[in-house]
């Protein structure tokens, strides 16, 4: 039962699936594949509680013992603690409140009201209080929880900068490792270079690289990304397609079972 | 390699990098102290895009024409009574209607995000109502939710600003996109049950005229992530057969011109540079247009570099032979 | 753009220190930024968790049921059947929670995550045949030699020849298991790599442009919100 039984609840829901595309009545097409795709996110909630599982056990884990480096545990799992507490408890306490009066704009008037409250989500477009039918000036109330803050000032920055990191990483990978070493690494060089010149207006500063209006890198570049760029992704794509294809099959059929976790 | 005979090559190989680091950053900070507006030339799939969202309101017309047309050639009275219930929702909505997907998170944001508020405010200043929604990532949510709200205020025309939930509104984020999008191909409000500020969909005026994708005109989603344009694209193009936009991070974006080739999607918007492109296609240059010099110099920047170490690794190779 | 309150203001401040504690990673790994690391995944995981509540759980569990439950007495035979799923599918998702016991239990996790790979496969699988190998197999076979009124048009037919030649030698070439020893088999493989290094380097060329406009998104705020922010609210600007 243990072993036997997912694979054949993976095979007949992926046959079902793979029949609801050839029945066109209304009642499989509609009603079923809603309460399927429906009954899935459902499912998926509760998975997304198995990472946050994994994450306080491995970091858990690193704080009982001590390991080096331990500290920074304390601070993960305190911060998600804090964030997830603010954002779930429902908004009560307003520690701040701001009025800026009112603020014209090109024909409406509208009040501005900014509450700083700790705990609560609390969407912006939840705030507009329109009330231009009775003629009184609408209020735009904007409710900025410490969740809105921790996300604008902290998960926002943080995520930006690490990928910023990366503008420095391929600049000093382009200094060194775009080298005419072979003629592919000399194709792929002039090929980058073209398409380099073609993304940046070269024209502004020399007209004479106009070819009626446009500069003749750009005219390169299209050309590169709509012939052979094109040809080789669609190769590329054809093959990916053909092995998910095979993949597919293979789980529905039971040979594959990723859903083991390893043991077959 | 031979050891170079010269200070100032040993300083660089010793230091290269930081250097590079500085260059780097000096590239990007100086030109935004510049007054430099780079005009760029509106590329094809650009252009794509912006006449879709341009002629929204022609193509609403044309499928409630086609629609009439349809009804008036059907017999069959279950059918009959469908489409009449299709053409009364196509009606409500003559401007048409846009569905943006904003799949982008803090780490794609100064790609995207000028992309998205471009798309906004054209659509705005078109009188289009706008869909909006987040279904790949939740760290999108708020940002996506800024974003729109932003562009609702600036588009202000005679008569007042863009309002939530008359003009635009904002579904959010809902768990497993592949079967949200496929559960909206039936229904939207059974799909996302309540908007992002917990508004009950059912009893939104503004989804009185959309109950599924084939009371949408024109999709666009803007994303980072390799894998949901794919979804997009069978869903909503093959299952569906509506017309689809992307908008995507210049690192992938060659990995979507055969869709572009096969007209499964009818445009692309690549990076900032797509952005800059909209904006100048909507007459708006705005924050795009404004760091494209700030690219032009960091690529003439890589150009350099590109040539000194080929240099340098030519030198180097003839030392050693 | 300039902070709205001090509230905001102190926000830019952090944001400030935050940038540069992840940029000093460029100079040299230390304290400083692995806090960062450690903030980031806190504040994510956090956030999401809260987020899958609010978005997720509330609406498509809670929501629903609590509409269920106080409209029961008018529910007809395929809300009952609704419901019942539902039900099924809050149990299904429940089995994921025995593998937080240990090995022990663990195992009783197979059954969602079978349910869900045989449910997402099946659905996805004609949508991808279509898509993926159909559509763009049919648009790879175009006609070599294009004739518009009678005549050849030399321009398009050189780009559909580059396209099918394109297409398939980086299939041929991608077939790693057939034996290319001879000629044609060999050049049609350097062919296909040909077409990649162009790909490649297209590629690339976008990869910079994208890493440089995260930089610039950054240094932007830097800028403006940082140091322009806080000029302008102090009224220097």
């Amino acid at each position: 039962m243990k072993s036997g039984l997912p694979r054949y609840i993976c095979g007949i829901c992926g046959v079902l699936m793979l029949l609801q595309f050839f029945i066109p009545a209304k009642f499989v097409q509609e009603t079923v594949v809603e309460w399927v795709a429906n009954s899935i996110m459902i499912v998926g909630c509760f998975g997304l509680a198995i990472g946050l599982a994994s994450l306080i056990h491995s970091h858990g884990t690193r704080i009982r013992r001590k390991t080096p480096g331990w500290g920074f545990s304390v601070v993960t799992l305190a911060t998600a603690a804090i964030v997830a507490f603010v954002g779930l408890v429902p908004r009560s306490v307003t520690f701040d409140q701001a009025d800026k009066g009112v603020v014209a704009h090109t024909v409406t008037t509208r009040v501005d009201r900014i509450e700083y409250t700790v705990f609560g989500y609390q969407p912006e477009t939840s705030n507009l209080v329109a009330s231009a039918a009775t003629g009184n000036m609408p209020v735009q109330r904007t409710s900025k929880p410490l969740f809105d803050w921790a996300y604008n000032y902290m998960l926002y920055p943080l995520g930006g900068t690490t990928f910023a990191l990366l503008a420095f990483y391929i600049m000093t990978a382009a200094y060194r490792a775009m080298r005419v070493k072979s003629w592919e690494a000399g194709l792929l060089l002039s090929s980058a270079l073209v398409v380099l010149l073609g993304q940046i207006p070269v024209e502004e500063f020399l007209p004479w690289v106009r070819i009626h209006g446009i500069s003749v890198f750009e005219r390169l570049k299209e050309l590169i990304m709509n012939f052979p760029n094109m040809a080789s992704q669609r190769g590329i794509l054809i093959g990916v397609a053909l092995g998910a294809l095979a993949t597919s099959v293979k789980i529905i059929a039971g040979i594959e079972r990723p859903y083991m976790g390893g043991r077959s | 390699m031979i050891a170079p005979v010269s200070k100032p090559l040993v300083f660089w190989q010793r230091h290269y990098r930081h250097i590079i680091y500085v260059l780097v950053f000096l590239c990007v900070l100086l030109p935004m102290f510049l007054p430099v507006k780079l005009r760029v030339n509106v590329s094809p799939p650009t252009r794509n895009v912006f006449n879709a969202v341009d002629t929204l309101a022609a193509a609403r017309h044309d499928a409630i024409t086609n629609l009439e047309a349809m009804i008036a050639a059907t017999t069959n009275r279950t059918g009959i009574a469908r489409l009449k219930e299709r053409l009364d929702r196509l009606r409500m909505n003559t401007n048409g209607v846009l569905m943006l997907s904003c799949d982008f998170a803090p780490d794609t944001a100064p790609e995207l995000e000028p992309m998205a508020v471009a798309i906004l405010r054209h659509a705005f200043a078109r009188n289009v109502r706008v869909l909006a929604l987040t279904p790949s990532t939740v760290t999108g949510v708020q940002l996506a939710e800024k974003i729109i709200g932003v562009a609702a205020r600036q588009s202000t025309n005679l008569y007042s600003a863009r309002v939530d939930g008359r003009d635009y509104l904002f579904l959010g984020f809902r768990p497993n996109m592949f079967q949200l999008l496929m559960a909206m191909g039936e229904n939207i409000s059974h799909a996302y049950v309540t908007d992002n500020a917990g508004r009950d969909l059912a009893t939104q005026p503004f989804m009185r005229g959309i109950q599924n994708y084939n009371d949408i005109d024109l999709i666009v989603s803007i994303t980072g992530y390799t894998g949901v344009p794919e979804m997009w694209i069978q869903v909503a193009h093959t299952r569906n057969k509506r017309p689809l936009g992307f908008g995507f991070t210049a690192v992938g974006v060659t990995d979507y011109y055969p869709y572009l080739h096969s007209k499964q999607i009818i445009g692309l918007l690549a990076g900032l540079r797509g952005a800059a492109e909209y904006e100048i296609a909507s007459g708006l240059p705005d924050a795009a247009c404004g760091r494209m010099f700030s690219q032009f110099c960091s690529h003439l920047l890589v150009i350099v570099l590109v040539i000194v170490g080929n240099i340098e690794f030519i030198y180097y190779r003839r030392r050693t032979r | 753009m300039i902070p709205e309150s001090m509230t905001d203001l102190m926000g830019v401040w952090v944001a400030g220190f935050l940038t540069l504690c992840v940029l000093s990673f460029l100079f040299k790994d230390n304290v400083l930024f692995k806090l960062m690391e450690a903030l980031y995944v806190g504040v994510s995981v956090g956030y999401g968790v809260a987020l899958t509540w609010h978005t997720g759980l509330y609406p498509k569990v809670v929501v629903p049921f609590a509409d269920f439950v106080r409209h029961v007495d008018k529910k007809q035979a395929q809300d009952w059947i609704w419901a019942v799923y539902m039900l099924l599918s809050i149990g299904i998702g429940m089995m994921f929670l025995p593998r937080l016991t240990g090995e022990k239990h663990a195992w009783l996790s197979r059954f969602p995550m079978a349910y869900s790979m045989g449910v997402g496969t099946g659905m996805g699988l004609p949508l991808a045949i279509q898509t993926f190998i159909l559509a763009q197999v049919n648009k790879a076979l175009i006609p070599l030699v294009v004739v518009v009124n009678g005549q050849i048009n030399w321009w398009a037919s050189l780009g559909n020849c580059t396209i099918t030649l394109g297409t398939l030698s980086v299939l041929y070439y991608f077939f790693f298991s057939l034996k290319k020893t001879d000629v044609v088999s060999r050049g049609l493989s350097k062919v296909g790599i040909a077409y990649l290094m162009f790909a490649f380097g297209a590629s690339f060329a976008y990869t910079i442009m994208a890493r440089i406009s995260l930089l610039i998104g950054r240094v932007a705020f830097l800028k403006d919100d940082w140091i322009g922010g806080t000029l302008g609210f102090f009224g220097f600007m």
